[in-house]
């Protein structure tokens, strides 16, 4: 408590950023280092790197497409985080989002264009917000950890994906496991012609907006931070927590789902196949982490995962290094960022006294099963 | 007994011994508190890089041994993360995992692509001398791989270990009463460390059976859901080693049938009869042990759902209509039942009380 207060809040802002960008160059020292190490130039590696993802227009068309579903998944974990609640679902909810967006895509004709797009995104929105509504509410009714079932459930909804794609919604007369054909009317248009970006940018800078907002400046959004603060506290006040934390979560699967349905209603092949969502899920978390958990950070962490990946397929072209080694990255970064931030956090509450219950549970016992 | 003879029984002894490898060392990490998400990108350690070791090295006993070390050593930067820094260890587990795929991926296309392909001899099936000629036994059980012995004995070392040596109890204690563990003289940080470290052997020793144990080669993500599917199996099991057992011989023998349905067009009547029975067994086990509870929702649904699947079952089983259920929902079984039976068992759940919850010093 030696300095004054307000050189305290300055550096605290500060330190967030450096904590990512800090995990950011050990991601990609670590990566340089084993191309280099595997005896290929790192600087003809990052100028592939770089010209795979922004050498050309459409190459960064492509990027920032690629970076719109991180975002929204970014966002459903940042609402789920901010009650202290840990989807890890995502992936699941983004399948079952696109899965039933899409049969609203394709079994719901003749509604005009721009209406038939919007009603297939909030079916896809409400797809994801009720699979995540069922670990919801096994969460608040019977007391079942969040983590493990949004967990399991990924897996359940990749059967599912598997066998709709295999059979009920499998496209008739073509040979690959594939839906029908998405009609225009239920498309997003592109915003610049024959590349993979679509105008649902817009939205997705909008709802970045919208929920940053929601958090810092509605009734909701503080009830979901101050359940998310302090339980206790929370109930105190008189905050119902189970049905927050439950909105939380369900906000969350609706973010996931809206970002599946993109996924499928705006994705070049027009088609839902098998692995529309594959990665995305886990690179959606990463994102939330990078971002350490602010909406408005989504946006930057989003592009820079994105560039990786999309640069990644170049620097595989040219100089036959790997693209998964974007993962190894990915990982690194994970590790370095929620590691030096879990440090930092704790270094700090140490200096204010201020210790935010860590040591209780996590999963509390709940008093209030409904049975 | 059509679909399940003595290849069937096999085949589920040998699809439970990676489930079981991984299940162990996972049960003994999260008894001491630790939820290990990145079990699967151990077991992704553990079978590329004893496929590596296998293609330089003549042992193949010294090959699984390398991928039991791999599998310690992305264990330890788990356990560095989660324990050191007090990271969140669901995210650390998250990190693990991508770090598992991207490592595997990109070595195993770096050295091995545009190669032709490497199929290492792959161990061979030790035949139990005389118990091996037992009818219908024979077949089924005494002639496997080595690593599934292992894996079958390793099970009551684990139950000793856990309950009854002073190992065991620092164990448990780490997950359910850390405070007291360190009042006691006992460092659960350091016991911590040691269970994450024995679960990444046990991973890495599941994934080599996989690479080197069964198939001789490695394919990009071959461990396919399989350190989840060992995750499911300690969480259904509730957190018990003979839990662990039961769910890894339910889920390896679904996946064995899954395969084995594959060529049928249609379900055989036995595999109904096999459902009735599982079904008509929890609900007497369930009714002996805890009766119905007329008052209570959860056990009113819980009897009537399990009389129901059981009754019709039954039907089907008489009946013999000709259907065919899709091999997906056999896959999404082990997960859809460890889902519910979390719910039912509710608040009974038996989860370590400290499990993922960070153990921070007052003054470090």
């Amino acid at each position: 408590m030696s300095r004054p207060a307000s050189s305290r809040v300055a550096s605290s802002r500060l330190i967030g950023p450096a904590v990512s960008i800090l995990a950011v160059a050990v991601g990609l020292a670590v990566s340089f280092a084993i191309i280099a190490f595997n005896g290929d130039p790192p600087g003809e590696a990052a100028e592939a790197l770089f010209d795979g993802a922004f050498g050309s227009k459409k190459q960064a068309a492509a990027t920032v497409a690629r970076s719109l579903p991180l975002i929204l998944v970014a966002l459903g974990w940042i609402v789920a985080f901010s009650a202290r609640r840990i989807n890890v679902g995502l992936e699941g909810q983004m399948i079952v989002g696109g899965i039933t967006g899409t049969c609203a895509a394709l079994y719901l004709p003749g509604i005009p264009a721009p209406l038939h797009l919007l009603v297939a995104l909030l079916v896809g929105i409400v797809g994801g917000a009720i699979y995540a509504g069922i670990a919801a509410g096994l969460w608040a009714w019977r007391g079942v950890n969040e983590i493990v079932s949004t967990l399991l459930m990924n897996f359940i909804a990749l059967q599912l994906l598997s066998w709709v794609v295999r059979g009920p919604m499998k496209a008739p007369g073509v040979r690959s496991n594939r839906s029908a054909i998405i009609p225009d009317s239920a498309q997003w248009p592109n915003l610049i012609e024959k590349s993979p970006l679509n105008i649902d940018v817009f939205m997705v800078v909008g709802l970045v907006a919208t929920v940053a907002w929601m958090l810092r400046h509605t009734t909701f959004g503080m009830r979901l931070r101050l359940t998310g603060a302090n339980v206790e506290a929370a109930r105190a006040a008189g905050v119902r927590t189970l049905s927050i934390s439950m909105m939380a979560l369900m906000v969350s699967g609706g973010l996931a789902g809206l970002a599946g349905a993109g996924l499928v209603l705006g994705g070049e092949t027009e088609v839902m196949s098998e692995g529309f969502a594959s990665s995305f899920g886990l690179e959606g978390i990463v994102v939330a982490l990078l971002a350490l958990n602010a909406p408005y950070a989504a946006i930057p962490a989003a592009l820079l995962l994105a560039s990786l990946r999309q640069g990644g397929g170049l620097m595989e072209a040219r100089l036959g290094v790997p693209a998964e080694l974007t993962l190894v990255t990915q990982g690194v970064v994970l590790l370095f960022v929620t590691g030096s931030a879990a440090v930092v956090r704790r270094a700090r509450s140490i200096r204010i006294d201020v210790d935010g219950g860590e040591h209780e549970p996590a999963v509390e016992p709940r008093e209030e099963v409904v049975t | 007994m059509g679909v399940f003879d003595a290849a069937w029984v096999a085949a589920m002894l040998a699809a439970a011994t990676p489930l079981l490898l991984a299940g162990m060392g996972e049960l003994i990490s999260q008894r001491a508190g630790v939820i290990n998400v990145g079990l699967e990108g151990m077991m992704l350690f553990g079978a590329f890089f004893s496929y590596w070791a296998a293609t330089e090295v003549d042992t193949i006993w010294g090959a699984v041994l390398i991928g039991m070390v791999a599998g310690m050593a992305l264990a330890a930067v788990m356990a560095f993360f989660s324990i050191n820094t007090n990271a969140d260890q669901i995210v650390v587990g998250i990190g693990i995992l991508i770090l598992g795929i991207g490592v595997t991926s990109s070595a195993f296309r770096d050295l091995f692509e545009g190669r032709p392909q490497i199929i290492i001899e792959p161990m061979e099936r030790l035949e139990v001398p005389w118990l091996e000629s037992i009818p219908f036994f024979g077949e089924a059980f005494f002639r496997q791989r080595p690593v599934v012995y292992i894996a079958f004995a390793l099970l009551p070392v684990v139950w000793f270990v856990l309950y009854r040596t002073t190992w065991g109890l620092a164990i448990r204690a780490a997950g359910d009463l850390p405070d007291a563990a360190e009042t006691a003289g006992l460092s659960p940080r350091k016991i911590r460390w040691a269970a994450i470290l024995t679960a990444g052997a046990m991973s890495g020793l599941a994934g080599a059976f996989l690479s080197v144990g069964e198939v001789g080669i490695f394919l990009n993500r071959m461990t396919a859901g399989r350190g989840f599917l060992a995750l499911a199996a300690v969480i259904f099991g509730m957190w018990r080693v003979s839990g662990l057992l039961w769910a890894c011989l339910l889920f390896g023998g679904a996946t064995a049938l899954q395969r084995r349905l594959q060529g049928l067009p249609e379900l055989p009547g036995e595999v109904w009869v096999l459902i009735a029975t599982l079904a008509g067994a929890t609900l007497a086990y369930v009714l002996i042990r805890r009766g119905v509870d007329w008052h209570n929702v959860m056990s009113l649904v819980t009897t009537m759902g399990l009389a129901a699947i059981g009754v019709t079952a039954l039907v089907m089983a008489i009946l013999e209509p000709n259907i065919s259920l899709p091999s997906e929902l056999w896959l999404a079984m082990p997960f859809v039942l460890t889902i519910v039976a979390l719910a039912v068992m509710g608040p009974r759940a038996a989860a370590p009380r400290y499990l993922a919850v960070p153990l921070i010093r007052e003054h470090d």
